[in-house]
């Protein structure tokens, strides 16, 4: 096991309510959260538990409705939308359930897409995303389209587009779920190496087998921490 | 977000779906071929009036002598008009005005021997001083001269097509026989450039198919001289040349007060004056480009609508597609930007089709109606311009509602 480095993720005390009409739906009931530097992270919960609000709001796609969130030492709350964008673009990288690529685009321009939203230069751009296809072992397939690609292809490609920002964290919520068993433990074996090889990963999953990948598990429950393995 | 990604994925995107562009392109095609049609026919129309209306002098002065009705004509009798003539000539040049020179004319009928059928000369008397006043520039010989009117010389002096139709390559010793006598041929026009147009704002003289005799020769060519209807003014234009184009309002105000007093307030007579045709044609110009420029204008906003149709289509239908460049990192503005290319995109390659069919159907309206259309700079700017523009306005409500979309909704959305 990888030892502890710095801290990058400190949450405290975050809250998530969504109002429906008269009644309001509490998310997260108060949750804090500290990870370190080149940890794998599982947050495991059932569905419902709030699990996936809180990656939404680590990621920066949502603001908590109260605490306090540090991301490398930024006040993230304090930043305008704007600068939620800048930082999607250049520290997150997210990798979802439902792969989430372009469909008209093809693989490289898809794991080129994080780049169209930042200042890099174009010989640099390419050199990382042709990095990044070949660790998630793609490249024979750059020119192929989404539909053209195996559910495990289509996720590798979501990784690769993760990683080719060299994020300061990887965010997956239920990254094997819509997979069979055999590729979802290739995807997994895949998250473990990226992170020996350094890499942050914070990974929602309801499966016990799942988070037993990580180094450390959360379990969540109606929206609160419940326990910490 | 880079430039040059941007119209490139823009290009790719509009060309996932090629029927849907060109059907969605098609409101601003018409559009613009309606812009452009207009604007050229508008402009046409103004060229050849301008170029008549400068043909017949900017510092000219028309009377014509109008055809009365017998009412008229009983009224012109009691009052003790004569109609148009030298009389008015006279007083117009002792009137004391800025008046440099006065031509006059007179429209005779009678048969020309030896024309071939398909051209029926025009027989006028002249003054000697008319082809220097309306600029007619003689081929060959010389025009009729002050001589040939005090001498009654039976002279006459030829347009193009009556000397084409009479078979002549030079004027030596040719005669001509109009009515009852041999004219000698002294001189031939340089062909004009004249084309018959019905809806003309002035009539010119096509002076290709005209015969000039001298003044005082009219009696030689009718065949019963003593048989002249009363009636007919003794001339049928006069031609008052002002000295300079500044001076031709104050002019035409004094003459057509010297007529109205001559002719005892009947108008057996008419004042044509090119200046103010001109300026009432400007001013109609302006009115003819507004109505027509607001016609092509709803075309134009109909086709605008058309592509907010489907751009807000598009974005429904690409929402996930921004839910997930808005979790990669894309602001609420490069959302923006990506669908306002599109749409721009959209319009102008539509505007540019415009462009080109619009340039077909121009030669094809000038062709098949004979009509003269212009296509100037502006004509072709404009509609790129106002394409580029509904683009832009049309373009930004679904540009808006892309980024104000919720990146996870959209993410969620199926």
């Amino acid at each position: 096991m990888t030892e502890l480095g710095p801290s990058l993720i400190e949450a405290k005390g975050i809250t998530k309510e969504f109002r429906k009409g008269e009644s309001v739906v509490h998310a997260l009931r108060g949750i804090d959260m500290r990870l370190a530097e080149s940890e794998f992270l599982a947050v495991m919960g059932p569905s419902g538990s709030g699990k996936s609000t809180l990656l939404h709001i680590l990621g920066c796609l949502e603001r908590p409705t109260s605490g306090d969130y540090m991301l490398g030492g930024l006040n993230v709350l304090e930043a305008s939308d704007e600068e939620l964008s800048h930082i999607r673009a250049s520290r997150i990288g997210f990798v979802f359930q439902t792969f989430n690529l372009v469909p008209h685009l093809d693989v490289y321009e898809n794991v080129e897409l994080p780049f169209l939203y930042s200042s890099f230069d174009d010989q640099e751009i390419k050199q990382r995303v042709l990095e990044a296809i070949k660790r998630v072992g793609l490249n024979e397939r750059l020119k192929h389209r989404p539909a053209e690609l195996s559910g495990g292809e289509m996720q590798r490609t979501a990784i690769a587009r993760a990683i080719a920002i060299k994020p300061a964290i990887i965010l997956a919520d239920e990254p094997t779920g819509n997979l069979d068993s055999n590729t979802g433990l290739e995807i997994l074996t895949l998250f473990q190496k990226l992170h020996e090889d350094g890499a942050t990963i914070a990974m929602i999953t309801h499966d016990r087998t799942v988070a037993s990948f990580a180094q450390k598990t959360t379990l969540f429950k109606d929206g609160k921490c419940v326990d910490t393995i | 977000m880079k430039t040059s990604k941007t119209f490139i994925y823009a290009v790719r995107s509009l060309l996932q779906h090629k029927l849907r562009a060109a059907l969605s392109v098609l409101g601003i095609i018409c559009g613009v071929m309606a812009v452009l049609s207009m604007l050229s026919i508008g402009e046409g129309a103004k060229q050849e009036a301008l170029r008549q209306i400068e043909q017949l002098g900017t510092r000219n002065i028309f009377l014509k002598a109008t055809s009365l009705t017998t009412g008229q004509s009983l009224k012109a009798r009691e009052r003790l008009s004569r109609g148009l003539g030298f009389h008015d000539v006279k007083l117009i040049q002792r009137g004391g005005l800025d008046v440099r020179d006065v031509a006059s004319l007179k429209e005779l009928t009678a048969p020309v021997i030896g024309t071939t059928k398909d051209i029926t000369p025009q027989i006028v008397a002249a003054s000697s001083n008319y082809a220097k006043i309306q600029k007619l520039p003689i081929a060959q010989g010389r025009f009729i001269s002050d001589q040939d009117i005090a001498r009654r010389n039976l002279v006459c002096v030829i347009g193009d097509n009556v000397a084409h139709s009479l078979g002549l390559q030079r004027i030596t010793k040719s005669q001509v026989r109009i009515g009852n006598n041999l004219f000698r041929i002294v001189g031939i026009l340089e062909r004009q450039n004249f084309k018959s147009d019905k809806s003309s704002v002035v009539s010119v003289r096509n002076y290709n198919d005209m015969i000039f005799i001298p003044f005082g020769t009219e009696n030689a060519v009718n065949r019963i001289p003593e048989n002249k209807n009363r009636s007919e003014s003794e001339l049928s234009e006069v031609v008052i040349q002002v000295t300079s184009s500044d001076h031709v309002s104050q002019a035409a105000l004094a003459i057509r007060r010297i007529m109205e007093v001559s002719h005892g307030g009947v108008e057996d007579y008419q004042v044509i004056i090119p200046q103010e045709l001109l300026r009432q044609l400007k001013k109609t110009q302006r009115t003819f480009n507004i109505v027509l420029g607001s016609i092509a204008c709803i075309s134009l906003l109909v086709g605008g609508i058309g592509i907010m149709n489907i751009m807000l289509a598009t974005v429904l239908e690409r929402t996930r597609e921004i839910g997930i460049r808005r979790a990669v990192g894309a602001t609420r503005k490069n959302i923006i930007t990506q669908f306002l290319v599109e749409s721009v995109l959209l319009t102008v390659s539509g505007g540019i089709i415009g462009i080109v069919a619009g340039t077909g159907g121009v030669w094809l309206i000038s062709t098949m109606a004979g009509w003269k259309t212009a296509i100037t700079p502006l004509s072709l700017i404009l509609p790129v311009v106002m394409s580029l523009l509904v683009g832009i306005f049309f373009g930004l409500y679904p540009a808006y509602v892309a980024a104000r979309m919720d990146p996870i909704t959209a993410l969620r959305h199926e």
